[in-house]
Order: structure tokens, then sequence, then C-alpha cells
């Protein structure tokens, strides 16, 4: 075994992704950006989806500068209450088994194959994105993904289903897709 | 004795050329697959919790294009031993990553074959990477001339 042609195959293979990289349109960046959450606080949620509901449906949703922002289990049960709609990043297997009532599979890695579901759903209206927990970040590449959409009000339920397991909240299982 | 029968069973210049063409195939899959979404395989990365963020990007970028460029040296048998040591030592590495994601109980992505696939990890996937390194060990030891396109000279 010549290992001089491994460490020249290992760098000339370097290289060559490097320079594809730096051509390529859709290059990444060299050292990856940490994804920090924008947390919400209560008064904006409020404001967005009690009484002043009506009036976000008017706000055109590219005009929205918010990116997607992470909500605690407390202002996601809040949201839950308001007949917000939740999504379930997670695979249709683990919905099926068990998801917060009401809740909406759109899983993240098949995304593509649920992409006609978006359709029936206004660009205007609040979504609560969650997955596993804050383990998984399923729910905010989901909720980076609706926004790239143009969805104007996403929240990232950061604690998701075993916060929301945890503490009792209304579960359902099964596959019921509207 | 079973020893030298199974060396001699293996040692055959069609089963050793098989092993390389699918060796090299799977490869060169795994890497096209993963240059056409560099982003989706650096999010692949991240999501195994195991490289430091600053290191993620760059073994996105570079990963797929060193498992095209020895995919493609051995599939014409070019340093047959030399691309199988490379592609060994990345299915051990592949190997260690998914058992400490599947320990640490992970429920992500392969990425194995970029985000395409959407295959999750899981002790099958141990296994595949198990007999695609099986190959790789096996052409280490014995290379594969058979359709080279470089003729090595005979000590």
């Amino acid at each position: 075994m010549d290992f001089k042609s491994v460490f020249y195959i290992v760098i000339v293979s370097c290289i060559i992704g490097l320079f594809a990289n730096y051509l390529n349109p859709e290059a990444i960046p060299l050292i990856k950006k940490e994804r920090k959450l924008v947390w919400d606080s209560d008064s904006s949620i409020a404001k967005s989806n009690s009484e002043n509901y009506e009036s976000t449906l008017t706000i055109k949703p590219n005009t929205e500068s918010r990116e997607p922002v992470a909500i605690t289990l407390k202002q996601a049960y809040k949201l839950y209450n308001e007949k917000v709609l939740f999504l379930d990043a997670r695979d249709l297997p683990e919905f099926e088994i068990s998801h917060i009532k009401g809740a909406v599979s759109l899983p993240y890695y098949d995304f593509d194959k649920y992409k006609s579901l978006l359709d029936t759903i206004p660009l205007t209206t609040p979504l609560v994105a969650y997955c596993d927990g804050k383990d998984c970040d399923l729910s905010i590449m989901l909720s980076d993904k609706l926004y790239e959409k143009e969805y104007g009000k996403v929240y990232i339920f950061y604690g998701g289903w075993v916060d929301w397991q945890s503490a009792n909240y209304p579960v359902e299982s099964g596959y019921d897709q509207n | 004795m079973i020893k030298t029968k199974m060396k001699s069973l293996i040692n055959n210049k069609y089963l050793l050329f098989l092993f390389r063409i699918v060796l090299a195939m799977i490869f060169i899959y795994a890497g096209m697959e993963k240059i056409s979404d560099t982003n989706g395989f650096s999010i692949s990365i991240n999501n195994y919790k195991i490289l430091p963020l600053f290191l993620v990007n760059i073994f996105a970028i570079t990963l797929p294009w060193l498992e095209l460029t020895t995919g493609i040296l051995l599939l014409f048998g070019i340093k047959v031993k030399e691309n199988s040591f490379i592609i060994s030592v990345l299915l051990i590495i592949f190997i260690i990553a998914i058992s400490i994601s599947l320990i640490r109980g992970l429920n992500i992505d392969c990425g194995c074959f970029g985000t395409v696939s959407g295959t999750k990890i899981g002790v099958n996937k141990i296994i595949e990477d198990l007999v695609l390194l099986l190959l790789g060990v096996i052409l280490i030891k014995f290379d594969s001339e058979f359709l080279s396109l470089v003729k090595k000279s005979k000590h």
C-alpha cells in the first residue's frame, strides 16, 4: 500500500470539493453558523392571535419581516386553545402512534411529498411546528422551510412532543389528515 | 486448510472485479447524491451532533468529493488498494457515527445517500456498511487488476 497516494487522493479530492463549492451558485459557507432561536414573548403571541387576529390576516405575508420564533410549552398551549394549526414534523409512524390533538402531519424528511397539503393552508395562517423535543431540529428546519414558502407566522414549539406529553395536554393517535 | 481454500475462493479475478465495481458504484452514487445537495448533507451531518459546528460544512463540502473520486478511481482500477483503504476508513467512521447516534437514541436521517433517500439510521445501516467494509478490506488484501486502466509493473 502506497500511503503517499492515499494522502494525495484525499488532498486532491478536498481541493476539488472546495473549488466546486466555490463555483456552485448554491454554495454553503465554509464555517456553518449556529441557528440561533429567536424566542417570542407572550405579548406578541397575544397580539397576533387574540383580538387582533383578524387584522393579521390582512397583512400581506411577504411584508412580514419576522423569522420563525420559538415558543415555550405555556405559549404553545395558549395557541392550542386558540385553535392554531399544529404541524408535526416527525415521521408518519411516530405521528400515528401519538401526537398533539388536532395536529397535522408534515414530516420534514418527506416535505416534497406533503407539499400539496400546504396549498390548503393560507399563507397568513399562524402555524406551530413541533417535533420530539429539545434534541430534535426537525421543527426548526420545517419552520425555516415554511418561512421560505412565505408563511408569515410560524412558531417553533421547541419543547415539542416530550414537553407536551409530560404536561398531560390533549393527545390523540392514528392518522386523520384533513 | 480452510483458510487457504477461502483464500483461493476469494482470490478470483472476476469476483474481486465484481466487489470492486459494486463498491465503486455505491460510492460514486453516494458522492453524487450528496454533491447535488450540499446544504442537505450539511444538515444531516449536523444532526449527528458529533462534529463541532465549525467542521460540519467543511466535511459536507469535501467528503462527497472524496467518495466520488475514490469511487471513480476504483471503478477504473486505479490505485485499487489505496482507494479501498480510504473507503474502508470512511466506512469505519460512518459505522462509529451511526452507532454513537443509535446509542444516544437519536432518530435522525442517515444522510448516507444524500437527503433524497431519506432513510433513517438503524442497525440495518450498520450492517450495510459492515458488508461494504468487508468488500473494502478484501480489495485491500487481494487488489483487483482485472479490466484496469493502468497496468501494474510486476515486482
